[in-house]
């Protein structure tokens, strides 16, 4: 069913949703674990009459064979898709999840955004769709989707006060706070992970070593000396995410360690191949060599899988049977470093 | 002629020159001499080459920051010509204010021999000077700026008191004289800011599918990896005729000035193989001397 959401944005939901006119359409969207797929699911049971939930391969074909447009094949789905117009003309509501892979990032590859605005400009029935964030932010830059929904539903991110009270839910732990306390105490007493490297060759051999040593010591000391608390440096390092705040809580308490990455170390071409992860959230092997067009960067299967493997060993992605996805401990470090190269509008 | 001193008569055309310490007597000469010795010459080059470190290091430590970050590089980069001429001019008034403790009279003739000099032929120097000082601090464009000059067009690496250089998009390093920048018309691509505009062109046979071939051109510009989009930075797509071929020019930001090239040859390529997909003509280039 998806991460559900804090007490405060399901009430704003509630609203949103109570405040929706009965042709009315809506667009939930979210970071990625964020909790849109929870809401879908809520809307599924709030919304009067009969509700049908389609996924985006099924509604992205019916759409576009009934505006008669040759419609690209979505990620992943082999020649049709299964329902047709019927199903959507019995429903009072519609609910379409994951709308953010209707599109690719190619000559053609916004056709079935075409067709969904076609869609919901002559539909009379309720309309509530989900989408990435940072796939919606792309595409309401590049096309007018933004205009072809009556309400936007921003599923804000966590703030300090979000992030305590999931953490309570979640690990049954009365003060965060003072869990987090625990882990910076030890964490102050040890030394840098890149001047123990160092220091086990004997010395600190270059110019960029000694920096880099420097650089830890004086972020070391201006956390310590701020008064932003723990679980604000989590929240801060977390990116808001739901998700992420709790895996790097788990590694900070259980484990005593940062549980982050370090920051990618990678090229431009392979930055577009995170945002490709970010935007899809989850994607195989086979979909990314389709979405990444021969004649710039890794566009080789090979290549593409030795990009893969640079990747899972820097901790920032996770290859599991096939499908690559951004590791939640390094959705804030990935997101940052995005924003950086400016991929991140 | 005037004047009857230490050195006899001069004519009056060289008062002009700032020749006239000659026209006064030893005693009128009140300044005390100037005090230039080993050690003054000693203490002079030590704060050159302590000045030569220190714009080293600076500009090492500057370039590494802005090579950290895309948001900041060009703003980091501009401030290296204002830290380098702060830091040689601090240089000069620590090596010539001990030394040339000037009187008045000192002056005018130091200005009278500056005027001659400049008279003699090193005036374009000093002209590429003035430029250099002009350009840091009026600032017509900045270190990573796009600019055309002199029919070279290049991204800016440094900003010299003397001259500036470019690398152009083939990798050439021009280096163009300062005064050329305050003489000729300069155009700064991006001013400063990070986007940059791109206008990949392509061709079109007359009697195409207008609509279709324009719009491959737009999803071809919003779908590449080098974009950037905005309100303030829209996509457009330009049609122009000529009675050989319809040219379609695509105006697009890109997000970052270094992907200028690349984004023009992608978004070139990519057109260029949905027009094959599609059916749409580009020109056969052989027959264009007979339609020219």
């Amino acid at each position: 069913m998806g991460e559900p959401v804090v007490p405060s944005t399901f009430d704003a939901f509630e609203e949103h949703l109570e405040h929706l006119p009965e042709d009315g359409t809506m667009a939930i969207v979210s970071d990625p674990w964020a909790g849109r797929e929870w809401l879908l699911d809520h809307a599924e049971t709030a919304l009067e009459g009969q509700t049908r939930t389609f996924s985006p391969f099924d509604f992205g074909h019916i759409i576009a064979t009934d505006l008669e447009e040759v419609a690209d094949e979505p990620l992943g789905e082999t020649t049709g898709g299964s329902g047709d117009r019927a199903d959507v003309s019995e429903a009072d509501a519609i609910l379409v999840g994951d709308c953010e892979r209707l599109f690719q990032r190619r000559i053609g590859g916004f056709d079935q955004v075409v067709a969904l605005q076609h869609e919901l400009a002559r539909t009379d029935r309720t309309v509530v769709t989900s989408w990435n964030q940072y796939a919606w932010s792309y595409l309401t830059s590049v096309t007018t989707l933004a205009d072809s929904f009556d309400a936007v539903f921003e599923v804000p991110r966590l703030d300090v006060e979000g992030a305590e009270t999931l953490l309570r839910e979640r690990y049954d732990v009365e003060a965060p706070e003072r869990a987090l306390e625990t882990y910076a105490e030890q964490a102050d007493t040890e030394e840098p992970q890149t001047e123990l490297l160092l220091e086990s060759e004997g010395r600190l051999q270059t110019m960029r070593g000694r920096v880099q040593v420097l650089w830890e010591r004086l972020q070391r000391l201006y956390r310590t000396s701020t008064v932003e608390s723990h679980l604000e440096r989590l929240v801060k390092d977390a990116h808001g995410n739901p998700r992420t705040i709790c895996r790097l809580f788990d590694h900070r308490t259980n484990e005593g360690r940062d549980g982050r990455p370090d920051k990618p170390d990678v090229e431009y071409e392979e930055s577009y191949l995170l945002w490709l992860l970010l935007t899809n959230e989850q994607l195989t092997v086979e979909e990314l060599v389709e979405l990444l067009e021969p004649g710039v960067g890794p566009s080789t299967q090979g290549a593409i899988e030795t990009t893969i493997r640079k990747l899972t060993r820097q901790d920032i992605v996770s290859l599991d049977d096939e499908n690559v996805s951004i590791r939640p401990e390094a959705f804030g470090l990935v997101v940052s470093h995005l924003q950086k190269r400016r991929l991140l509008w | 002629m005037v004047g009857a001193g230490i050195l006899g008569s001069v004519p009056t055309e060289w008062l002009a020159l700032g020749f006239d310490v000659a026209l006064q007597t030893p005693e009128e000469l009140d300044a005390p001499p100037v005090d230039v010795d080993a050690t003054t010459v000693f203490g002079a080059a030590v704060t050159i080459v302590v000045a030569y470190v220190l714009v080293r290091i600076a500009t090492f430590a500057l370039t590494s920051a802005s090579e950290r970050t895309v948001e900041y590089r060009i703003t980091i980069k501009a401030v290296i010509p204002l830290v380098k001429f702060v830091i040689y001019a601090v240089a000069l008034v620590v090596i010539l204010g001990p030394v040339l403790d000037l009187t008045t009279t000192q002056i005018l003739a130091f200005s009278g021999l500056l005027g001659a000099a400049l008279g003699l032929g090193i005036k374009d120097l000093f002209a590429n000077v003035v430029g250099g000082i002009a350009i840091v601090f009026e600032r017509p464009y900045n270190t990573g700026d796009k600019v055309a000059i002199d029919g070279h067009y290049g991204e800016v690496t440094e900003v010299g008191l003397r001259s500036t250089k470019l690398v152009t998009n083939d990798d050439d390093e021009i280096s163009v004289p300062n005064y050329r920048f305050i003489t000729e018309t300069v155009a700064n691509a991006n001013s400063g800011a990070n986007e940059l505009m791109a206008v990949p062109e392509v061709h079109i046979e007359h009697g195409q599918d207008l609509t279709q071939a324009k719009g491959i051109v737009r999803q071809a510009m919003v779908s590449s990896r080098y974009v950037y989009v905005s309100e303030d930075h829209p996509v457009r797509v330009r049609v122009d005729t000529t009675p050989a071929y319809v040219t379609l020019r695509g105006r697009a930001y890109v997000n970052d000035v270094r992907h200028e090239f690349a984004f023009e040859s992608d978004v070139r390529e990519r057109v260029l193989e949905a027009f094959e997909e599609h059916g749409i003509e580009t020109p056969d280039v052989t027959t264009w001397p007979e339609r020219e």
